[in-house]
Order: C-alpha cells, then sequence, then structure tokens
C-alpha cells in the first residue's frame, strides 16, 4: 500500500516537473517570438545535441549535419509562430529536422558514399580511438555494418528507423512526426529490421566464409 | 498461427510494436517453433548491433559555430526569407491567374477594329451627324430574320413611311406577318421623324417617281430626293445615312433619315 502511494507520488511529482518544464519552455518560445534572441538561443541550447545527432543519422555526414542543423534553427525561428503549445515541441522539432534533412538528402542523394568519406575522415567515434585492442576492432566492424546496412534503406525506412530505434519515439509519436498512419510506419520499421537483419546475416556469412 | 504469419510479424514483436491482440499468438508461437524463436533471436542481434552505432563527439565549438552562424543570420534576414512569406503558392498562383487574365484581355482588345467599337445611341431621333457611321454588334433590339427579296413589298409611289410599308406587306402576305413587324418604338420614331423632318416633299407627292428603297430589314424608306424632281423653288433635304454592321459580315443596316430642316426650308414651308 505504501509503495503504491509513494509510485503515485513520484507519478505526481514527475507530471508536474513536466509541466512546469513546459511552462518555462512555453515562456521562452514566448520570448522568442517576440525577437528575443537570447531566449532562441536558449532553445538552441536546450535542443542543439538532438537535433545534431538525428541529422547525422539521417545524413551520415558531419559536416551536413552540421549545414542541416543549421537549417533547423533557422526554420524553427521562420516558423515558431506556428507552434501550438498544445502540442509536444520535441514532436515538432523532429518534424522540422525530418524535414531538412530530406531536402538535404534529395539535393546529395548518397548516403553510403557521405559514411564512407566519414570513415575515411575518421569522425566515427570508435575510429579515432586509440585503443587498439580487439574490442575496439570489433566495435569498428559493427560501425560499418550499420553504416552499410543503413545505406541500403530508403529515406523513409531510414527516417522510421532513426526515429523508433535510435530516438526511441512511439510508433504512434512516429507516425506523428513523419505524417503518416501508425500502420504505415509499423510497415516501414518491418521491412527496415528486415533488411539490416539480412544485411548483417549476408556480412556474418561472408565474414565466416572468408575466415 | 503459422511460421508464414509469425514472420511477418517478428520484426514488430522484437521492441514490442505489435498491438495487444497480436502479441500473444506470436508469444505462443514462437514458444513452440524453434526456426521462428531463432529468427526472432536474428532481430533481437541486429537491433543491439543498431543500438551500437554510436554517434560522433560533437564538441561545443561545433555548436557555437551553429548557433552564431543562426542568430547571425536571424539578425540580417536573406532577401530570400523576406520574399519567401510573400511568394508562397497562393500568391504565385493568384498572380499567375491576374496575369493570363490581363494578358488575354489585351489580346483580346487588340484583335477588336476600330470600327467595331460599340457606340451607344440613346435616342433614334436625336440629332446625329450627318455620314456618322455606326458598327453594332447585333443586339437584342436588331435581332430580326432579315427579310427576302421576294417578301419586300415592291416599291409604290407614295410609300414613304415605314408602317406603310409593313401595312402594305402584310396585305400581300397575311401569314408573314411577324417577319414584318418592327418594334414599335423604332417605327413610331421613323415614322415620326419622316413625318415631321421630311418636309412638304412627302406631302406633295414631290418624290412620286422615285424607287423607294428597302434595307435589308425590309424598312421602306424614303430616297433622298433627285435633283430632277424636286421643286426648284424647294432646297434639297439632307439626308442622314447611317450605316449598322451586323455581327454577320453579310447583313449591313443602312439607315436613312432626313436631317433637321434648316432656317430656309422652315420659311419655305
Amino acid at each position: 500500500m505504501s509503495s503504491n502511494i509513494a509510485d503515485i507520488a513520484l507519478v505526481m511529482d514527475q507530471s508536474s516537473q513536466s509541466s512546469r518544464q513546459k511552462t518555462q519552455l512555453d515562456i521562452i518560445i514566448e520570448r522568442a517570438r517576440s525577437g528575443d534572441a537570447v531566449a532562441f538561443d536558449q532553445i538552441m541550447i536546450a535542443h542543439q545535441q538532438r537535433v545534431m545527432a538525428t541529422a547525422w543519422r539521417m545524413l551520415g555526414n558531419r559536416e551536413d549535419a552540421r549545414d542541416a542543423a543549421q537549417e533547423v534553427f533557422l526554420r524553427l525561428y521562420k516558423h515558431l509562430h506556428k507552434y501550438d503549445a498544445q502540442q509536444e515541441f520535441s514532436g515538432w522539432l523532429y518534424r522540422i529536422i525530418i524535414n531538412v534533412c530530406r531536402d538535404a538528402a534529395r539535393k546529395r542523394k548518397n548516403y553510403h558514399s557521405s559514411f564512407e568519406a566519414e570513415i575515411e575522415a575518421g569522425h566515427l567515434p570508435e575510429l579515432i580511438s586509440h585503443d587498439n585492442s580487439e574490442d575496439a576492432a570489433i566495435k569498428v566492424e559493427q560501425q560499418a555494418i550499420v553504416i552499410k546496412a543503413l545505406s541500403t534503406l530508403t529515406e523513409k525506412e531510414r527516417a522510421v528507423i532513426v526515429l523508433r530505434d535510435l530516438e526511441g519515439l512511439t510508433t504512434e509519436e512516429v507516425a506523428q512526426i513523419l505524417g503518416s498512419s501508425p500502420t504505415t510506419v509499423r510497415s516501414q520499421i518491418s521491412t527496415a529490421r528486415t533488411k539490416i537483419k539480412v544485411y548483417r546475416d549476408r556480412f556474418l556469412k561472408g565474414g565466416q566464409r572468408q575466415s | 498461427m503459422n511460421c508464414k504469419k509469425a514472420a511477418q510479424l517478428i520484426p514488430l514483436f522484437v521492441k514490442a510494436d505489435l498491438e495487444i491482440d497480436e502479441m500473444q499468438p506470436i508469444m505462443k508461437h514462437l514458444e513452440a517453433c524453434d526456426s521462428c524463436r531463432c529468427v526472432a533471436k536474428e532481430f533481437q542481434a541486429s537491433q543491439s548491433l543498431l543500438h551500437s552505432f554510436a554517434l560522433p563527439e560533437f564538441d561545443e565549438a561545433d555548436f557555437f559555430q551553429i548557433r552564431s552562424a543562426v542568430l547571425e543570420k536571424i539578425a540580417r534576414p536573406r532577401i530570400s526569407d523576406l520574399i519567401t512569406p510573400v511568394l508562397n503558392w497562393k500568391t504565385a498562383f493568384a498572380a499567375s491567374f491576374a496575369m493570363i487574365v490581363l494578358s488575354s484581355g489585351i489580346v483580346i482588345y487588340q484583335r477588336i477594329p476600330a470600327e467595331n467599337i460599340v457606340v451607344k445611341v440613346p435616342e433614334f431621333s436625336e440629332a446625329i451627324d450627318q455620314n456618322t457611321n455606326f458598327i453594332f454588334p447585333v443586339s437584342a433590339k436588331f435581332k430580326r430574320r432579315p427579310v427576302t427579296r421576294q417578301q419586300i413589298p415592291k416599291p409604290r409611289s407614295g410609300r414613304n413611311s415605314i408602317a406603310q410599308g409593313e401595312a402594305s406587306a402584310r396585305e400581300r402576305n397575311p401569314g408573314k406577318d411577324s417577319e414584318y413587324q418592327t418594334s414599335p418604338e423604332r417605327a413610331i420614331a421613323t415614322d415620326n421623324a419622316f413625318n415631321e423632318k421630311s418636309v412638304a416633299a412627302n406631302a406633295a407627292n414631290k418624290f412620286s417617281t422615285n424607287v423607294p428603297r428597302a434595307d435589308a430589314l425590309g424598312y421602306m424608306l424614303t430616297p433622298a430626293p433627285q435633283a430632277g424632281n424636286v421643286a426648284e423653288n424647294l432646297p434639297e433635304p439632307e439626308m442622314l445615312r447611317m450605316e449598322i454592321q451586323t455581327a454577320d459580315p453579310n447583313i449591313k443596316i443602312i439607315w436613312l433619315m432626313p436631317q433637321e430642316p434648316t432656317n430656309t426650308q422652315a420659311d419655305h414651308k
């Protein structure tokens, strides 16, 4: 019984904390809307990591991700007056990120070569590690598999995998961000996961044959 | 649930993306089927591989650079940013539509010859400059079937009014009254004009030997007096000639009517 009460108290605390944060965010957004650059800078600081990470996962290139992040913040500022306080800010932001990344990907049209260039440039975290142990080599190999597997996906499939599996959003949230139905998103997730698994299997079988 | 159906659901099962009612049957199937359980494990392995996909390290310098660039651009907006709100799809469509309408209007206007410009004549009895040509498109007022030559009443002496001409035509063709009907206003106006303004010439049968002419609508019009038939002491009445071009190029309405009598004419009266 006491544990139940504690749980309820925790939930209430979390919800009140969340609402308090939301209120603070709303105030900052309101200030940014009225042209307060400091307030907008605060919004950027709060979301820069998420924006860069999603953009990099979508585009597979640091330079492109940086440009995309810049464009995301510019669009955010431009359309800030359209933001409805009733909806989730992060969901709205994800939608902008995905749209910007789609535009960037259409201009560039090659995810695979982009990741290859990234590996060659030594920007991947495991590659810049100075640890030459066996674990580091395995991690590098895993990164390469994931990169190549992601490069086999279509733009929409990559978006759903990034949002659902890497960013950890729910299927409904992903559907809302991408403007599709949850059924469509589930179908795309299923296809994308199957493709990744097939690529992984093929890679492992090839490795076994080589050894 | 069979293996085929399970193979479709396993990719979603590994991260609990299935509906609640689908979860229970697939779990039961996986407990019973070794091959499907193996497939599910492979999917889970690929998921864990995906989660090992680490992000590169973004340092604060990168973020600072991005934020500075954004704030700078916000402070100095691009020209495209200023134009874009105005040039959205709606305004672009409206502008292009207006351009099409305007250009087509100009083209149509340039194609109309100057003489086809409609001149509205308020009243027929009003004084109109001599030799003025009016070219009308067919309006409701002039929409009448043109009378053929056979239907036009033969010219006779003394038939110098429209009403008389029509009466004569009706006498000869009683079944085709409608073809000889004129609008009452027009007949009265024209007759009045003739009666009042053709002066004493008509009354004295000055033009009795002249051949009256009929216009395309069958109106009997008194012709312009010929010099030999007019009494020498009377001045020749000036006739006002008015041409009306209908939309049909073959139909042209010629209208003759005497002009206002001059002082000299009035004196002779």
